[in-house]
């Protein structure tokens, strides 16, 4: 590719303005980490675009911080006004309905016997048959039951995720695909404070038959074992092996039960800190 | 106006991480000037600005731990944010002029129109009493920042609109945004 073609594409201020497509974006966010040039260029378009909005700005009214912050704080979403915009819009409606229902309180007590006659029966038809739906809604709700129980299981999980990944000391690191595997991903969570390392691996396929996924740490320029990942799949996060310091971690395939060292040629990801 | 006052990065996310009200404070007495400038390009009014602006904040606030650096600056981000919240925001509006008044012409389909536009949004500007820095530029491009970043065009649809090659369109607004470093910079 030539890269000062590429750059002078106008691809770069697609991305920055947020107009690029998906493909270009990730083609991009791979050249920049291979060209610093572009890297420079989409940070120069970034920085403009940032001036112009400093260069433009207006001062809000004074009232809108408080009342934006209270909006975060007790987490409500729906702004006042669009509240009131509903029950205007919804006024009419009604008004119309009861006049409707007003014009047809005229019919003769004798037609109205016979409405409430058929009524009744309607209503006692209802009843005998949702005597009989009691049985299936009681399934369904014991269904309904299991469901929540196993969604609120995936939620203390995902809770439990949540909380690792928020700690101040957690870095992220995403872990790329290497050349012909450049559609593999993974991400590793490692807190920098009590050197424990977790890794989402979600985005890599099940490794051949006989093989297992292997992470290392490179410290010092030299790989460190930092675990295997397990075979089967019941969780999304993994904790790994303790790791007190690393320049990059790396995900090999190797063979069942792991090896001491890599094998370079089976390196599937990678990524810097 | 008011100066972005740069802390690295890292520690305003670590701070927002923590969500409390100083983290808050923070973000808002340093970009909300600069956010609420971009709204109030894109819808025209306070009064509309007033509403959008809250919905950014929370969306800036709801959308931090999705924030990745690797893929952009901060302050680039939260301008997005703004950018879309403030064109999703007109375009219901219109949507909802239009159920109210079905015999409304079609507009804003061609170059003449957008000329127009151009120049309405330059009328309201005044109206507003706000800066305006994109009017240092050569009207064609002008009429492209307008469109890719006040009006939330692609860059497809924008060449489909003006009837030029997409490449065009592509360069052009490169060339719009070379231009606008040149201009920011004697700003200054």
């Amino acid at each position: 590719m030539d890269i000062k073609e590429y750059i002078s594409s106008g691809i770069i201020e697609a991305y920055v303005l947020g107009l690029a497509t998906e493909q270009e974006a990730s083609l991009l966010a791979c050249v920049r980490k291979s060209y610093p040039e572009v890297e420079q260029a989409i940070v120069e378009a970034e920085i403009a675009l940032e001036a112009m909005a400093t260069a433009q700005a207006v001062r809000p009214a004074e009232h809108l911080k408080d009342d934006i912050w209270n909006r975060i704080s007790t987490g409500s979403n729906v702004l006042p006004a669009q509240q009131a915009e509903v029950t205007l819009e919804q006024e009419p409606e009604s008004a119309t309905f009861r006049n409707k229902s007003r014009s047809k309180l005229t019919p003769r007590s004798r037609s109205l016997l016979a409405v409430a006659g058929l009524l009744l029966a309607i209503s006692v038809a209802i009843n005998i048959y949702m005597y009989r739906d009691n049985r299936v809604v009681q399934q369904d709700l014991l269904a309904a039951n299991v469901q929540k129980e196993q969604a609120e299981k995936l939620l203390s999980s995902s809770n439990a995720q949540w909380e690792i990944i928020n700690r101040p000391a957690v870095r992220s690191i995403l872990l790329e695909g290497t050349p012909g595997h450049s559609d593999l991903r993974a991400r590793v969570y490692w807190d920098t404070e009590e050197k424990s390392v977790y890794l989402i691996a979600d985005q890599l396929p099940p490794a051949p038959e006989g093989k297992q996924y292997q992470l290392w740490a490179i410290v010092d320029g030299n790989p460190v074992d930092a675990g295997l990942v397990p075979l089967s799949e019941t969780q999304t996060m993994y904790t790994m092996r303790t790791i007190p310091s690393a320049e990059a971690f790396a995900i090999t395939i190797e063979k069942i039960g792991g090896s001491a060292v890599p094998t370079l040629t089976e390196l599937r990801v990678i990524g810097n800190i | 106006m008011s100066p972005i006052q740069y802390i690295a990065e890292k520690d305003l996310i670590s701070l927002l991480e923590k969500r409390d009200r100083r983290a808050f404070n923070y973000l808002y007495d340093n970009y909300s000037d600069a956010l609420y400038g971009v709204v109030l390009r894109i819808v025209s009014y306070r009064q509309y600005a007033d509403e959008v602006i809250q919905n950014v904040f929370v969306n800036i606030w709801d959308k931090m731990p999705q924030f990745d650096p690797q893929k952009g600056r901060l302050y680039t981000w939260m301008i997005n944010i703004a950018r879309h919240a403030a064109i999703d925001y007109i375009k219901s509006k219109t949507v909802q002029n239009e159920q109210k008044n079905q015999s409304l012409p079609e507009i804003v389909n061609n170059t003449e129109n957008h000329q127009f536009f151009v120049k309405e949004h330059e009328k309201k500007s005044d109206y507003i009493g706000i800066e305006d820095v994109i009017r240092g530029l050569k009207p064609e491009w002008r009429l492209l920042i307008q469109m890719a970043y006040y009006e939330g065009y692609t860059q497809q649809e924008i060449a489909d609109r003006l009837a030029l090659p997409l490449g065009t369109v592509k360069t052009r607004i490169r060339a719009a945004l070379l231009e606008l470093k040149v201009i920011l910079n004697e700003y200054r």
